[in-house]
């Protein structure tokens, strides 16, 4: 017997097919599989890690103000910024330091002990590695023609799928205590030669998730 | 016996209509029930919305950074009875939660600085939130502030 209908059923059962697919891909979206698999259903997750790695940029980019109620305010570098300029000076490039804070490069990575760097480890071990979080900070900085380019300054790795990124702009200058020490200006231009007292204008960016 | 066993255009037609039917909904209920499912959402915003206003409150005038602080303001709110630490975030006199905020130092996350609101113990279902504050004329010193909502 020959079956009239062969074709049209065959065409429903890969529509069943295609639908059960759907569904398996459905809930696997929808459930964390991982504790790295990015979902709907962690978002509260990362918004408290939104929340707490913007805290730590927020520290690690302020610059106290002393004299508030005078009309000269004077500012003091942040501990990001006092990290950076006493960064690289070594070598002809950027010494990455890879593994985090407390990776044995991280201490070769300075040309000077100040207390500022030494603070910045501390922080970015309590904040994050003792609490099992991953975090690589870069530098984006402006070229002479425009472009914008980035130093790699401390890296964990390839960030996973759930990771979270948080950035603020922090301004260098030539007045800047601790500038003649020369780090991380062995590698960024001045961006209107000696004209101001404005170096570069530097975007900090710090990508953090749970390891 | 029919010779025209092929399936017609608008059979087609239908099959992928229903399809993008069917896709359409698995899209958006992906987004809809998640959030929901999420058993101390309330809670957890609550605790999120109290620790801005914490924050606030602590916050050095004429200082741009949001987490840099007032350590005098700091002790006051550590000084606050359940009362007037409610005025700060609420309607007068209303209290649909409790609220728990201990401020521990950042090197040493077992040293408590101090505590305010209710004592917490066993909590079940709570909102949690950690902020991290910096003393603006010290940044050495930086304190940790849980917020606990239930």
């Amino acid at each position: 017997m020959v079956d009239s209908q062969g074709q049209t059923f065959t065409l429903e059962a890969a529509m069943t097919v295609l639908l059960m697919l759907v569904v398996l891909i459905f809930l696997i979206e929808a459930i964390p599989l991982t504790p790295l698999t990015s979902s709907a259903a962690n978002a509260a997750m990362e918004n408290a890690l939104e929340v707490y790695a913007g805290d730590v940029l927020n520290i690690l980019t302020y610059e106290p103000q002393y004299n508030l109620d005078n009309v000269g305010i004077t500012y003091n570098t942040s501990i990001l910024k006092e990290a950076l300029i006493y960064w690289g000076v070594r070598g002809d490039s950027p010494p990455t330091i890879y593994g985090g804070a407390s990776s044995r490069f991280y201490n070769t990575s300075f040309s000077r002990s100040a207390n500022g760097v030494i603070l910045l480890k501390d922080i970015l071990i309590n904040a994050f590695e003792t609490r099992g979080i991953a975090y690589n900070i870069d530098v984006f900085y402006k070229t002479m023609n425009g472009e914008v380019e980035k130093l790699e300054f401390i890296e964990n790795g390839y960030p996973s799928d759930n990771a979270i990124v948080v950035s603020q702009v922090i301004f260098l200058y030539v007045t800047d205590p601790g500038f003649e020490y020369a780090g991380i200006t062995n590698y960024i231009p001045d961006l209107d030669g000696n004209s101001s007292p404005l170096y570069n204008i530097l975007e900090i960016r710090m990508t953090v998730w749970r390891m | 016996m029919r010779n025209c066993g092929q399936a017609t255009a608008d059979y087609i037609v239908g099959i992928m209509l229903f399809l993008f039917g069917v896709s359409l909904i698995f899209y958006f209920s992906l987004n809809v029930i998640s959030p929901v499912t999420q058993e101390s959402s309330k809670n957890q915003y609550l605790a999120e919305s109290i620790s801005e206003y914490i924050l606030n409150y602590l916050h050095q005038d004429g200082v741009y950074k949001t987490n840099a602080i007032n350590t005098t303001k700091l002790n006051q709110l550590l000084a606050m009875n359940e009362t007037s630490l409610y005025n700060l975030f609420s309607l007068e006199g209303s209290k649909t939660f409790d609220v728990n905020i201990t401020v521990k130092t950042f090197s040493n996350p077992y040293m408590v600085v101090g505590a305010v609101g209710k004592p917490y113990g066993d909590l079940g279902n709570f909102g949690y939130v950690e902020r991290l504050v910096v003393d603006y004329s010290n940044p050495g010193n930086i304190y940790i502030v849980e917020v606990r909502v239930w």
